[in-house]
């Protein structure tokens, strides 16, 4: 018995869907189109996020050691930062290295230094992170690396990385509402969609009631329409979002050169399994929401 | 089968709908609701099917009372009442053979039984060469065979009609009356509310006359 009637309201939920294709594809393009901006959303602040990352592993320490400290006791400080600092990039750069490098740099105005009685320049070690560290541990590794022994000053670019901080974390709570905003419109917007829907089929739901339906009964064709809705357009979303990936953001890198070199957002497979999820959902939901209605009265 | 006890109905602001009525309808009974437009019939008949609750008293249906029947035991109770209106109410986007057959899908049948058992009540109301017209292919006073065909094909042991014929042709009323003797015939307790006069004095059974609310007359 279980079987017929599990079937009988999947049949029927197929049928409905085809007998008023009108409201069901409206249901269904309202929710492909708030998924693609949702998802679009998604995506472009992750893309932001991984830039923001970028910038900051651009970020190099430099360890500026004691004048004193001779080129045998820098080259041991540098052994020690090479393994505190795990894979990064150490070079040492002495004293005189330092004064060619700012003479060079001073250009037309080095001969200012000429008349400098001693090189003013202590040794330093530059340390730059091979892979794209967030600013905190930018930061961690500074930290650590100043209280290796001979070290009087560590320099890391602080502010630049306070900046990159709060603007990561202004962009994870705007993302955060923001996203919270569009999942919960797009949602009023469906069960909205599917509650038209429903009104037209009112008739057939006192009617179901009237012959001894139970509510559950009277609910799951709406529920499985709602859920099928929900994967179709989901799955518009995702075919839309992969065709702009694929056709639309190749022809527009040359406008964001700032950041080339950056991967292009990806809908990875769990993205598109997501997706589907959330569209599944939404429409399940919305219809919950939209017979409700009905089922009190 | 049925009991009513002091059973009043007041909406917010207005006068009672129904006011104090008790009654006892006897299993088997054929009976005549009946009364001018706004006497409260309908009402009566949507308190016993549990479209609306009593504003007070006590209504017993097949010795349940359901004024304590929980939401969730209303459509079990509905699966022993079959109810005619006088607008049909049939589906107009399902043949003639489904819509008999949608109160067998509730109950979980088998398409072949649900077939089987709707061509039946269909031959009995003499429809079943209809079985695959839609409803608005038929006229009138088949479509309210069809509602009644619907209304029995699970063998109810309560069968309310509120104004079957209301709607229909007078050459019409005869056929539609003689189907709901036939269910009352086969055991099945049936009520008619109407305001036709004419039924009352042609056909003489138990009649319960409501006015503004209140019982006056049963006889």
């Amino acid at each position: 018995m279980i079987a017929h009637v599990a079937w009988r309201l999947s049949r029927r939920a197929a049928v409905n869907l085809w007998r008023a294709p009108l409201p069901s594809l409206v249901s269904v393009l309202t929710i492909a189109l708030s998924l693609f901006i949702g998802a679009s959303f998604v995506l472009g602040l992750q893309t932001a996020k991984q830039l923001l990352t970028s910038w900051g592993a651009q970020a190099s320490i430099t360890l500026y050691l004691d004048k004193a400290t001779s080129d045998a006791q820098a080259q041991l400080i540098k052994r020690q930062a090479e393994e505190q600092a795990g894979d990064a990039q150490v070079t040492y750069v002495d004293r005189g290295m330092a004064l060619q490098r700012l003479r060079s740099d001073m250009g037309d105005l080095s001969g200012a230094l000429e008349g400098l009685s001693q090189n003013p320049l202590p040794p330093s070690l530059e340390i730059t992170p091979r892979t794209a560290l967030q600013p905190a541990g930018v930061r961690v590794l500074a930290a650590q690396l100043g209280q290796l022994p001979g070290v009087s000053e560590v320099e890391y670019g602080r502010e630049w990385l306070d900046k990159l901080e709060a603007l990561g974390r202004g962009m994870r709570a705007f993302g955060a509402g923001a996203l919270l905003i569009v999942l919960g419109a797009a949602l009023l917007v469906v069960a909205n969609t599917i509650r038209l829907a429903v009104y037209a089929r009112r008739d057939e739901i006192e009617i179901m009631k009237l012959v001894g339906a139970t509510d559950g009964y009277v609910r799951a064709p709406f529920l499985l329409e709602g859920a099928l809705q929900g994967l179709i357009g989901a799955g518009m979303a995702a075919g839309a979002i992969v065709a702009v990936q694929h056709w639309l953001l190749p022809r527009a890198q040359s406008a964001f050169a700032f950041a080339s070199g950056m991967p292009a957002p990806h809908l990875l497979l769990v993205h598109g399994a997501a997706l589907l999820g959330i569209g599944t959902l939404v429409g399940l939901f919305g219809s919950w929401l939209a017979v409700a209605r009905f089922l009190r009265t | 089968m049925i009991q009513l006890f002091h059973v009043k109905k007041a909406y917010p602001g207005d006068a009672p709908v129904l006011d104090d009525i008790t009654l006892r309808v006897e299993k088997g009974e054929f009976c005549w609701l009946t009364g001018p437009s706004g006497a409260g019939k309908s009402t009566l008949l949507r308190l016993l099917f549990c479209a609306e609750q009593p504003s007070s008293g006590q209504i017993l249906v097949g010795g349940r009372n359901i004024g304590r029947l929980a939401q969730g035991g209303i459509p079990f109770l509905r699966r022993n009442i079959g109810v005619v209106f006088q607008d049909f109410k049939l589906l107009d986007n399902r043949t003639v053979v489904e819509n008999v057959g949608y109160a067998l899908e509730v109950l979980g049948f088998s398409d072949a039984e649900i077939r089987e058992r709707s061509m039946k009540r269909l031959e009995q109301v003499g429809l079943e060469h209809k079985a695959t017209s839609l409803p608005r292919r038929l006229s009138g006073g088949e479509q309210q065979r069809v509602a009644i065909a619907r209304a029995l094909v699970n063998e109810p042991t309560i069968l309310l009609a509120d104004e079957p014929t209301g709607n229909l042709d007078p050459s019409l009323t005869d056929s539609i009356l003689q189907l709901l003797f036939d269910a009352n015939a086969r055991g099945t307790t049936v009520v008619v509310a109407t305001h036709d006069r004419t039924l009352l004095t042609r056909y003489h059974k138990r009649t319960i006359g409501l006015e503004k609310g209140r019982l006056v007359f049963d006889a």
